[in-house]
C-alpha cells in the first residue's frame, strides 16, 4: 500500500460498505419483483434471497487490502415457509389444488428496503466527512 | 545607546532569521515525509531530522516519486468515467472516489508546491 493509499484509506472502507448496500438493494429489488413467480429453472416457485455480511481482515487479500466489508454472498432463504393459496385454476396448482408462492414478504422488503438505503446513506455521509476533513486540514497549508 | 540598541536589533534579527529559516525547513522536511509514507510512516510524528535520515533517497526522488503517485491518481481519475460507461465498473461511488482522491491529492500536491516556491522567493528576497 503506498502513502496514498493509506491516506484514503477510510474512504476505501466505506467505498466497500456502499458496494454492499447496493448489492443488498439489488437483492432487494429481485425479491420485489419476484414476489408473485411460481416457476423457475430449477422448479418450485422463487425462493427470496438475502444477503450474508463478511469483513475484510487486514492485509487478507495481499498488501493493499484495507479493512471494510467483503464482496456479499447471496443465498436463498429455504427457512421462511412458502405461502400456499387455495387456487385449482392457477396451472402451476398441485394435485390438492393449491399453489405455491414465494416466501417472499414484499412489506417487509420495503421495510429491508428502507433500511438498506439509510446504511447507503450513512456510507456516503462517512464519506463526505472524510472529504471534508481532508479538505480542512489542507486549510491548515494554506 | 543608540549603538547598542542598534547592535542589539541586528542579533535579534540576524537570530530571527535563523530560526525562520530553520523553521521552514523543517517544515518542508516534515510536508516530504508525511506525502510520502502517509499517516502512521515514519516520517509522521517522529521528527523530521530522523524521518530525512531515514530515508536515503535524494530529496528530488522523494518528489519525483510524489509527484508520479499523484500523476497516477490524476490518471485513474480521467480513465473511471469512460471505463463506468464502457461497463468496467460497477459502481457509481468509484468514479466519484476515484475523482475526490485525484481531486484532494493533486490539491495537497498544489499546496507543497506552493510552499516550496515561497520558501524559494524568500530566500531571494533575502538582503545580501
Amino acid at each position: 500500500m503506498n502513502g496514498i493509499d493509506r491516506l484514503f484509506s477510510g474512504m476505501r472502507t466505506l467505498s466497500s460498505g456502499l458496494m454492499v448496500e447496493r448489492t443488498r438493494i439489488d437483492t432487494i429489488a429481485e425479491n420485489i419483483a419476484n414476489a408473485r413467480t411460481t416457476r423457475t429453472p430449477e422448479g418450485g416457485p422463487y425462493r427470496r434471497k438475502m444477503v450474508v455480511f463478511e469483513p475484510i481482515l487486514e492485509g487478507a487479500l495481499g498488501s493493499d487490502a484495507s479493512n471494510g466489508v467483503a464482496r456479499p454472498s447471496v443465498i436463498e432463504d429455504m427457512r421462511t415457509p412458502l405461502e400456499r393459496v387455495m387456487d385449482p385454476s392457477h396451472p402451476d396448482a398441485g394435485e390438492d389444488g393449491t399453489v405455491e408462492y414465494p416466501n417472499v414478504n414484499t412489506v417487509m422488503e420495503m421495510a429491508d428496503l428502507i433500511s438498506a438505503v439509510r446504511a447507503y446513506e450513512a456510507n456516503l455521509t462517512a464519506q463526505q466527512n472524510f472529504v471534508r476533513m481532508a479538505e480542512r486540514a489542507l486549510e491548515l497549508a494554506r | 545607546m543608540v549603538d547598542g540598541i542598534g547592535n542589539g536589533s541586528g542579533a535579534l534579527g540576524r537570530e530571527a532569521i535563523r530560526a525562520a529559516m530553520d523553521a521552514q525547513s523543517r517544515a518542508a522536511d516534515r510536508i516530504r515525509a508525511a506525502a510520502l509514507d502517509g499517516p502512521g510512516g515514519p516520517g509522521e510524528m517522529a521528527g523530521a531530522e530522523g524521518a530525512v535520515q531515514e530515508t536515503s533517497k535524494s530529496f528530488a526522488d522523494q518528489l519525483t516519486e510524489g509527484v508520479n503517485a499523484i500523476n497516477g491518481e490524476v490518471v485513474r481519475a480521467e480513465q473511471l468515467p469512460s471505463d463506468f460507461i464502457a461497463g468496467k465498473v460497477e459502481d457509481f461511488h468509484e468514479v466519484a472516489m476515484q475523482m475526490k482522491r485525484a481531486d484532494i491529492g493533486f490539491r495537497f500536491a498544489l499546496e507543497i508546491r506552493n510552499k516550496l516556491i515561497d520558501a524559494y522567493r524568500e530566500v531571494m528576497r533575502m538582503n545580501v
